[in-house]
C-alpha cells in the first residue's frame, strides 16, 4: 500500500519570541508572559488595539529583561515623569534594536522619546531640535 | 277539564298546614283563629259565618236598618254563597247570576273595604282547595299544554266571577294577583319540571325544527305563562335554549376547523335562523324586547366560540400558521370588536364604544334572564382570558415540557406560541403570561444554546429552525409590532397585569430566544466555537460567508461582542497571505496561522489531548521549512504546530486501485505508519510511534478498518486489507 499526501492543511499558532532567562536550550519560549504595563499577554494586544501581531508589536528590553507592547511602552515614555526608565526595574529603558519588527513610524517615535529622556537626564539644555538630532547617532552607538 | 271526583275527596289533614307550607298566610287568617273551620271549607268554600264575620256590625247599623234588616243580610249572604258553591261544584259559570244574587252582591260588597276583605277570604278559601285538590293533578300532568289549558279555564272562570262580583279596581287586582300566585305555584313546583317541559316543547316545535310548528299553541302557552307572572322564567328558559343551540351549532361547524372564516357564517346563522325563533318567544315574554337582542345573541355565540377555542388552544398554537384565521377570529372575539357588524344600524352604537366596558355591560339584558346554573362569570372577558392562559399552560406542561420532548420541537412551539398569542392579543399581555413557563423550561435544557445557534446559522433546508436563520438574514427586528399606539390610554386588565410585564422582550423571535438567558455571553461563546470549527475546516481560506453571517449577528447582538471572532477571521485571511508569500502554491503543505489567545476555546477543545502527535516525517520537515520562512517574514515571531488540527487529503494505493480520502491528521499519521513499516501493527506500536493515547490510536485504527483499508486480526493487531 502506498500513501500519497495530496494536501496537508496544518494548523499552527504564532508566538512572539521572548528572551527567556534560561534560553540555553535554544528552544522558543511559548509561555503566556504578560506585558508588565497592561498585564495582557504579549500574544494578545495592548488595550488600544484590536488585532494582535503586526499591528500591535512588542519591544524587548535591552539591558533589563523587561518586554512590553510597543504601544504600552510608548505611552509610558511619553510621560515626563517616566524619565525614560523601565517601569519595572527603573533602569534606563533600551529596546533591542535587532529584534525590532519592520521599522515603522511608531518605532522611530520610540527612539525619539528615548533620546529626549536621555537628553534631559544628562542635563543638556537641549532646547533645539538640532541638539536632539546630534545625539541620536551617539545614542544608538552607546546602547551597543 | 279537571275530573270532578278528585275535587270532592275529603280528608282529615288540616288544609291550613298545606296552605301554610306553601304560602305564608298567617297574617290574613288571624281573625278567623279556627283551623278546623278552614278544614271544613275544603268542600264548601265560604260559610255564612265567615261572610258575616267580615261585615262589621257598625257598618250594617250605619245603613240605618231595623232588626229585620239583619235577616236580609243573612239572606243576601246565603244567596251569594249558594251561587258561588254552584259555580265551584261545576267548575263553570252555568248562568248569569239572578237578580236576587245581584242584589245580594250589591248589598254585601257595596264598598272597597268589603270587597277587599271578601276577596282575601275568597282567595284563601279557594287556595286550600286548589293546593290540596287541584295542584297535585295539574303538577303531575305530563302534558304541559293540558296543564296550561286547565289553568286557562280556571283563569276564565275566575275572571267571570270577579266580573259578576263587580269588583272595583284594587280588589280586582288583589283577586287576580292571588290567583296568579296559586297558578304560579303549579309551574314552580319541582315535580312540574317546567324547565324541561317547556324546553322540550320549544325545541321540538321551534328551535330544532326546520319550520316553526304549532305556533298558535305555543303562543297561547307562552302568553298564559307570561300573564301569570312567569316572564323571568320564560326568558331564562329561552336564553338557555338559545345558548344550547349556539353551542351545538358551533360544535358542529367550528370544531377543528381553523382555516376558514367562521364569524360571518355564525352571525348570519344567528340572524337568519336563531334570532327569528328566539324573538317569537321573547317578544311575548319580555316587554323590553327589541332587535338589539340579536347582538346579544351574537355576543354569546362569540363568547361560546372562545370557550370552544380555549379547549383547542394547544392544537391551534402547534398548528400555526395554518390556524392563523382561527386565531385572528379568536382575537376579534376576545377584544370586544366582534359585534359591530351592522354599520347601518343605529343599535350597534352601544357596541362600538364598548372597548372599555366589561362584557357584563353589553349583556345587561339577555344574560340576566338565565338561571343560576349558567355560570355568568364565564362570560366575562377577564375570566376567559385567564382560562385561555391556564389551559394553554396546562397543556404545554402535559404535552411539551417534559424530558421526552425534543429541544427543537420545544423551540418551534415556543415560536408558534409567540406568533399565535400575538394574534390573539396583540398587546402581548397574554403572551407574556404563557411564555414564562416555556422560557423557564428552555433555560433548563442543556442543548438549547447549540440548537439556537445552529438554527440561526444553518441556512440549509435541513434546519428545522430555518425561521431563525431567515429572520436573522432579514433582520426584521421590528417585524412584529404591538398595537399600543392605537390606544394610548390602554391599561392592562388587573387580572392580566404583571409586575414585570415587558412587551418588547418577547415580540421579536430571535430576541425572545436570546432573552431567555440573562447574558448574551453564552451565545457569543457558542458562536465563537461554531465559527472557529468552521474556520478551521474552510477550504481555500474563503471566509466571505462567515463574514456575512457575522455581520448579521453583529446587527443583532452588537458589534463589540464579536472582537474575538473578528481576530479569528482575520487570522484565516492572513493565513492565506502568509501561505502565498511563503511560495507554497505548489506545495501540498498549507497552514492556518492562529492567534492562539483568541482560539483558546477551539484549541483546548480539540487538541488538549494528543497534542504530542508525531506527524509523518515529510510533513514535519515541511513544517520546519515553513516555520523558518515565517520567522523571516514576521520578525520576532515563531510558529507552533497543533498536530491534531487540520485536514489531510490522501490517496491510498491499494493493489490496483487508488482511493481518495479526506481525514484528520491523526488518521493520516496512523495510516502512514503502515506504509513505512511491516504491514501488521499493534495498537501499542501505534501509540509508541505517534506518542498518542491508546484511545486515539484505537479510534484511528477503527476508522481505517471501517473503511476497509485495515483488517483486525486480533484484539489489538491490524493488518493492511489487501
Ligand atoms: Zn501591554
Ligand atoms: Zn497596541
Ligand atoms: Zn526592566
Amino acid at each position: 500500500m502506498k500513501v500519497k499526501i495530496v494536501e496537508w492543511h496544518a494548523v499552527t499558532t504564532w508566538h512572539w519570541k521572548l528572551e527567556s532567562s534560561d534560553s540555553t536550550s535554544g528552544q522558543t519560549n511559548y509561555s503566556d508572559e504578560l506585558c508588565g504595563i497592561c498585564r495582557v499577554a504579549f500574544d494578545g494586544t495592548c488595550p488600544n488595539c484590536k488585532y494582535p501581531g503586526d499591528e500591535c508589536p512588542i519591544v524587548l528590553g535591552d539591558g533589563c529583561p523587561h518586554n512590553f507592547h510597543l504601544h504600552c511602552i510608548l505611552r509610558w515614555l511619553e510621560q515626563d515623569s517616566s524619565k525614560g526608565l523601565c517601569p519595572m526595574c527603573r533602569q534606563i529603558f533600551m529596546p533591542k534594536k535587532d529584534k525590532l519588527v519592520n521599522v515603522t513610524d511608531e518605532f522611530s517615535n520610540l527612539q525619539t522619546l528615548i533620546d529626549g529622556h536621555r537628553a534631559l537626564r544628562e542635563g543638556l539644555h537641549s532646547t533645539s531640535d538640532q541638539d536632539f538630532e546630534s545625539y541620536r547617532g551617539e545614542d544608538l552607538q552607546m546602547s551597543e | 277539564m279537571i275530573p270532578t271526583d278528585h275535587l270532592n275527596y275529603d280528608t282529615d289533614v288540616c288544609a291550613f298546614c298545606v296552605i301554610c307550607s306553601e304560602i305564608n298566610c298567617f297574617g290574613e287568617f288571624t281573625g278567623l283563629n279556627c283551623y278546623s273551620t278552614l278544614a271544613r271549607m275544603a268542600t264548601i268554600p265560604i260559610s255564612k259565618d265567615i261572610i258575616t264575620s267580615i261585615i262589621p256590625s257598625s257598618n250594617l247599623s250605619d245603613l240605618g236598618s231595623t232588626n229585620g234588616r239583619t235577616n236580609d243580610i243573612e239572606n243576601d249572604i246565603s244567596y251569594l254563597l249558594s251561587w258561588l258553591e254552584a259555580i265551584w261544584d261545576k267548575k263553570q259559570l252555568v248562568e248569569e247570576p239572578t237578580a236576587r244574587v245581584k242584589s245580594a252582591i250589591r248589598s254585601c260588597l257595596k264598598d272597597e273595604y268589603n270587597q277587599l276583605e271578601f276577596v282575601k277570604l275568597y282567595n284563601n278559601t279557594i287556595r286550600s282547595t286548589f293546593m290540596r285538590d287541584l295542584k297535585p293533578i295539574l303538577v303531575s300532568n305530563n302534558s304541559l299544554i293540558q296543564t296550561v289549558t286547565s289553568i286557562k279555564e280556571l283563569q276564565i272562570l275566575n275572571s267571570q266571577i270577579s266580573k259578576c262580583l263587580g269588583l272595583k279596581e284594587f280588589p280586582r287586582e288583589v283577586f287576580d294577583r292571588n290567583l296568579n300566585t296559586l297558578f304560579r305555584s303549579v309551574f314552580s313546583d319541582r315535580n312540574m319540571n317546567l324547565y324541561d317541559k317547556l324546553t322540550k316543547l320549544l325545541n321540538d316545535n321551534l328551535f330544532q325544527s326546520e319550520t316553526p310548528q304549532n305556533y298558535d299553541t305555543i303562543r297561547d302557552t307562552l302568553i298564559l305563562l307570561s300573564s301569570i307572572g312567569l316572564n323571568e322564567e320564560l326568558n331564562s328558559i329561552t336564553v338557555n335554549i338559545a345558548i344550547e343551540r349556539i353551542k351545538t351549532y358551533l360544535f358542529n361547524t367550528c370544531l377543528g376547523l381553523w382555516d376558514t372564516p367562521l364569524l360571518e357564517q355564525i352571525n348570519s346563522w344567528i340572524r337568519k335562523k336563531l334570532f327569528p325563533r328566539f324573538s317569537m318567544v321573547v317578544s311575548l315574554s319580555d316587554s323590553d324586547f327589541d332587535e338589539t337582542y340579536v347582538y346579544d345573541l351574537i355576543k354569546i355565540a362569540h363568547t361560546e366560540l372562545v370557550s370552544l377555542r380555549i379547549k383547542e388552544i394547544f392544537d391551534l398554537v402547534s398548528n400555526y400558521p395554518s390556524t392563523t384565521l382561527a386565531l385572528s377570529e379568536l382575537h376579534q372575539c376576545v377584544s370586544f370588536k366582534s359585534v359591530n357588524i351592522d354599520t347601518h344600524s343605529s343599535n350597534n352604537i352601544r357596541y362600538n364604544d364598548s372597548t372599555c366596558i366589561g362584557l357584563s355591560a353589553s349583556f345587561s339584558n339577555i344574560l340576566n334572564f338565565s338561571y343560576n346554573h349558567l355560570d355568568k362569570s364565564s362570560y366575562s372577558q377577564a375570566h376567559q382570558r385567564a382560562k385561555l392562559v391556564d389551559r394553554f399552560i396546562t397543556l404545554c406542561n402535559d404535552k411539551l415540557l417534559h424530558s421526552g420532548a425534543n429541544t427543537v420541537d420545544i423551540i418551534l412551539c415556543y415560536i408558534s406560541t409567540i406568533k399565535s398569542f400575538l394574534i390573539i392579543d396583540p398587546k402581548g399581555v397574554l403572551l407574556d403570561k404563557v411564555v414564562r413557563q416555556i422560557r423557564r423550561y428552555l433555560r433548563s435544557r442543556e442543548d438549547i444554546i447549540v440548537k439556537i445557534v445552529h438554527g440561526l446559522l444553518n441556512e440549509s433546508k435541513e434546519n428545522r429552525l430555518i425561521e431563525l436563520s431567515d429572520e436573522l438574514i432579514n433582520n426584521r427586528k421590528k417585524s412584529i409590532t404591538l398595537d399600543d399606539s392605537t390606544d394610548i390610554n390602554w391599561v392592562p386588565d388587573p387580572i392580566d397585569a404583571l409586575p414585570d410585564f415587558k412587551k418588547g422582550k418577547v415580540t421579536d423571535i430571535i430576541e425572545s430566544l436570546i432573552s431567555i438567558f440573562d447574558s448574551k455571553e453564552i451565545f457569543i461563546n457558542e458562536f465563537t466555537l461554531l465559527f472557529g470549527k468552521r474556520l478551521l475546516e474552510i477550504q481555500g481560506y474563503d471566509v466571505s460567508h462567515i463574514i456575512y453571517q457575522l455581520e448579521l449577528l453583529k446587527a443583532r447582538f452588537g458589534e463589540a461582542e464579536f472582537n474575538t471572532l473578528d481576530v479569528m477571521i482575520r487570522d484565516i485571511e492572513e493565513s492565506k497571505l502568509i501561505n502565498s508569500s511563503l511560495g507554497n502554491g505548489n506545495m501540498p503543505f498549507q497552514i492556518s496561522v492562529l492567534s492562539h489567545i483568541y482560539w483558546q476555546s477551539i484549541s483546548q477543545f480539540e487538541s488538549a489531548i494528543d497534542d504530542s502527535l508525531v506527524v509523518p516525517e515529510s510533513v514535519h520537515n515541511q513544517f520546519r521549512e515553513v516555520e523558518k520562512r515565517f520567522s523571516e517574514i514576521k520578525t520576532g515571531r515563531c510558529l507552533k504546530l497543533l498536530p491534531t488540527l487540520g485536514r489531510v487529503k490522501l490517496e491510498l494505493e491499494v493493489g490496483d486501485t487508488v482511493k481518495p480520502f479526506e481525514v484528520s491528521p491523526m488518521e493520516a499519521s496512523i495510516i502512514s505508519l503502515f506504509q513505512d513499516n511491516p504491514s501488521v501493527m499493534t495498537v501499542e506500536t501505534v501509540v509508541r510511534s505517534l506518542q498518542i493515547s491508546e484511545y486515539a490510536a484505537s479510534k484511528g485504527l477503527e476508522f481505517w478498518e471501517a473503511n476497509n483499508i485495515l483488517r483486525k486480526i486480533n484484539n489489538s493487531t491490524y493488518i493492511i486489507n489487501e
